[in-house]
């Protein structure tokens, strides 16, 4: 079936790649330091799979719970400036203003405020993947289309029902296009706060192997992260096929 | 016009906020410095900051300008070759799910601790949103144009530099701005890692010291690159916009 | 008027064209071996049910599709590709939003690398023509649908193309606005005598402006009715009013209808 094809290639290109780096590596004996063949990098993942395994259970579950409650949060405050025009006024010049922010940039605050540690990670990795989440929702509930309102309003539809049945499902799509990017950016807030300082972690192990110069190490370190990205992502996807299965949303 | 007034006043409320609610709330300094503690800081540094923001703002400035052409160019030939598209598309594809940011210590360990890797990272983090723009772009010409060049007998360059390319603007300017705010934070995640100098260095080492009106003033300035990044674009579109004279159609939200 | 003469070349010809989709599962077989010609000077309307091969048609007429069977001819030439002397006409105006309508109706030049000095003069005699003067400058998002496709009107004749393929250039427009696009197309007609197809699917727009009607069959398109029309040029649109002229259109809607009977039976 097409399921089985279509993977098919790309796997097949990146065996290819696979191959030719290992290749290139052996013919011009490149140093292990600056590419190491993916050999030593599995020798690498495998000799310190238990190691690097703690870290990873400790970044993914950071960066995975700060996507959950950056979800919801984004979410509330998107329904909020829907649902209210106060709450709009208030918050909605700010948000655009922290779009302008390097956000990742403020890192080290997290630090300050919060200490060393799960907290200040997790607050950090929500800060920066709060705002995908809330613009594109309220995109999406401002998106719906007036004159189905309006049809609702002539039926005597009540502001929570225009809500549920219209704008939600208006919705749907671009929170998951905006659940994709803060997939990406809780994981990428949780390394960078790892990067910054931290005693526990991919991100932190990740540094220590670069004081180390051990390169192997620090490609099976990020490979190991890539996968854990990824799987966020697919993960949010598989939800989008779920949901358009089951509500039929557009796009 | 209005809207950016009302959103100046309800920054210029914030700040207020703030330091009112430093003054009349004892908390310590070392945890939130008021906005007047940070054009303090601003005034006692002038010379480390501007050193600092100084090898930022070029370093991410020239990154920027690099990744535009590099995604620009790639984008171009990837729209144009099928053969291309196959072979390199799954990896732009793959590259696109991976949190990039976390790849900058490779960089250390490829190029060092000084402004090459740092820049060689902007360029790697900022390139793929020109790329992905410049690619939706030149898809996406209206389809009734491209059989109007097809009808009149226009050449591959004339389709693309009269037709296909106007349209692809406003998607490849949205790119572009995603690209301009991406380079400064290669460049500042490079001076996390390398922590040799620039303000993200300067970020960090305030941090480490509990010199919060410093980070913040670094921030500050950070903020302020990032705007004179962004308004490079933002005139390119303007100019863009003089020459169109219609509505543009909205980029991709990005 | 149309050169009967047996000797005079048409302007374009099909010679048991048909066309075939390659696709899957199961290839789609959308013109069925037609032949007809246009003679020069004639304005030909083609009626038929939605989805019955009328734009493959055209497309093959104006060389952007290839026929799977039989060929083209253009001025007695073999066709292959677009040409040079065809103007072409859609369902939208597709004017390009960045360019005025005068730039607009001039691109064809652009593309063929001819100075706009030499065509400026037509130009802006076209748009006189269908009601744009005073509207050179302005962009197309400024013009109402109708205004736009008078500009489109202008683009396909500015190079002074002697034949016109129209693929129901009224349709996407409201009932009073495509009324009006009909008599000045009627207008222009009398004035320039080129040849022309003119698809559509109002059989009011077929009679009052065409010469000759094909009437197609369902899917795949093969001509199921020809009707001259006998109404002497120039004509009036309150043509379309008169016992004479609503005779023909009952009659070409017996015809249709006729048709998709026999393919529900
Ligand atoms: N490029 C194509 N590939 C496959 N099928 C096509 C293509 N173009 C048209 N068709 C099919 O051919 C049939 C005739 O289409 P068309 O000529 O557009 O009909 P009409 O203009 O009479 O409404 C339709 O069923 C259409 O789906
Ligand atoms: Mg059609």
């Amino acid at each position: 079936m097409t399921a089985a094809r279509l993977p098919a290639a790309p796997l097949l290109a990146a065996l290819l790649a696979l191959a030719l780096w290992e290749g290139l590596v052996r013919w011009a004996r490149v140093p292990a330091v600056l590419l190491p063949s993916p050999g030593s990098v599995a020798t690498s993942l495998w000799e310190a799979a238990p190691l690097l395994a703690r870290h990873a259970l400790a970044t993914g579950g950071a960066a995975t719970g700060a996507f959950l409650i950056a979800l919801a949060a984004g979410v509330a405050l998107a329904s909020l400036m829907v649902l209210s025009p106060l709450a709009t006024r208030l918050l909605y010049p700010n948000l655009l203003l922290f779009q302008l922010l390097p956000k990742v940039a403020l890192g080290p605050l997290f630090v300050v405020w919060l200490g060393l540690g799960l907290p200040s990670l997790m607050a950090f990795a929500v800060f920066v993947s709060l705002f995908p989440v809330a613009i594109a929702m309220l995109t999406g509930l401002r998106a719906a289309d007036p004159l189905q309102i309006r049809l609702c309003q002539a039926q005597g539809g009540s502001g929570w029902q225009i809500f549920r049945y219209i704008r939600l499902p208006t919705a749907l799509p671009f929170l998951f296009a905006g659940a994709k990017v803060a997939a990406t950016m809780a994981f990428t807030g949780a390394v960078v706060g790892e990067f910054i300082s931290a005693d526990a972690g991919l991100g932190w192990m990740v540094m220590q192997a670069v004081g180390r110069s051990d390169t192997p190490l620090i490609f099976a370190a990020l490979a190991v992260l890539c996968v854990l990205g990824a799987a966020l992502y697919a993960l949010v996807v598989l939800a989008e096929d779920a949901a358009r299965r089951r509500w039929g949303t557009r796009r | 016009m209005r809207g950016a007034l009302a959103s100046l006043g309800a920054v210029a409320a914030l700040v207020a906020l703030w330091e009112a609610a430093v003054r009349f709330i004892p908390i310590s300094p070392n945890l939130l410095a008021p906005p007047s503690a940070i054009a303090e800081a601003l005034a006692l540094h002038p010379a480390l900051l501007l050193e600092h923001g100084w090898a930022t703002a070029h370093e991410a400035l020239l990154g920027f300008l690099l990744a535009a052409l590099a995604g620009m160019a790639l984008g171009a030939a990837l729209s144009a070759s099928a053969l291309l598209r196959q072979a390199l598309m799954p990896f732009v594809l793959a590259l696109q799910i991976v949190p990039k940011m976390a790849l900058a210590p490779l960089f250390v360990v490829w190029l060092g601790v000084g402004a090459p890797c740092r820049m060689a990272f902007a360029i790697f983090i900022a390139f793929f949103p020109v790329l992905i723009g410049t690619m939706a772009g030149l898809a996406g010409t209206e389809s009734g144009a491209l059989r109007l060049c097809r009808v009149l007998g226009a050449s591959w360059w004339q389709t693309l530099w009269r037709v296909r390319l106007p349209y692809a603007v406003p998607q490849l300017l949205a790119g572009l701005k995603t690209a301009a705010t991406m380079a400064l934070l290669g460049v500042v995640i490079g001076e996390f890692v390398t922590a040799q100098q620039g303000l993200g260095y300067v970020v960090m080492f305030g941090a480490s010291l509990g010199e919060t009106a410093l980070v913040l003033a670094a921030i500050t300035l950070l903020c302020a690159i990032g705007l004179v990044l962004y308004g490079v674009v933002l005139a390119a579109e303007l100019a863009f916009g003089l020459w169109y004279k219609a509505p543009l159609p909205a980029g991709e939200f990005a | 008027m149309p050169d009967a003469s047996p000797l005079a070349v048409e302007a374009i010809r099909f010679h048991e064209v048909g066309k075939t989709f390659p696709t899957k599962p199961v290839p789609l077989r959308a013109v069925e071996r037609v032949s007809f010609g246009v003679a020069r000077g004639e304005l030909l309307a083609i009626l038929g049910p939605s989805g019955c091969g009328k734009s493959t048609l055209l497309m093959m007429a104006a060389g952007l599709e290839e026929p799977t069977e039989g060929r083209l001819e253009r001025g007695g030439m073999p066709l292959v590709g677009p040409h040079r002397q065809t103007g072409v006409m859609f369902q939208d105006a597709t004017l390009l939003p960045w360019l005025s309508v005068l730039d607009n109706v001039l691109f064809p030049a652009t593309i063929r690398r001819i100075p706009h000095a030499k065509v400026v003069d037509r130009a802006m005699e076209l748009l006189r023509t269908v009601g744009l003067k005073g509207f050179e400058r302005a962009r197309p998002h400024e013009l109402s649908g109708g205004m736009r496709q008078r500009a489109a009107i202008c683009r396909a004749l500015v190079l002074d193309p002697d034949l016109l393929l129209m693929d129901e250039p009224f349709s996407a427009l409201d009932a009073i606005t495509r009324d009006e696009m009909g008599d000045v197309l009627l207008d222009l007609w009398q004035h320039t005598h080129k040849s022309a197809i003119f698809v559509t699917h109002s059989i009011r727009e077929a009679v009052l402006l065409a010469d000759r009607v094909l009437v197609m069959s369902r899917r795949p398109a093969t001509v199921a009715e020809e009707l001259v029309v006998p109404f002497p040029r120039p004509r009036d649109p309150r043509l379309a009013d008169t016992p004479e002229f609503t005779a023909i259109t009952a009659h070409l809607r017996g015809v249709i209808a006729a048709g998709m009977q026999g393919e529900m039976a």
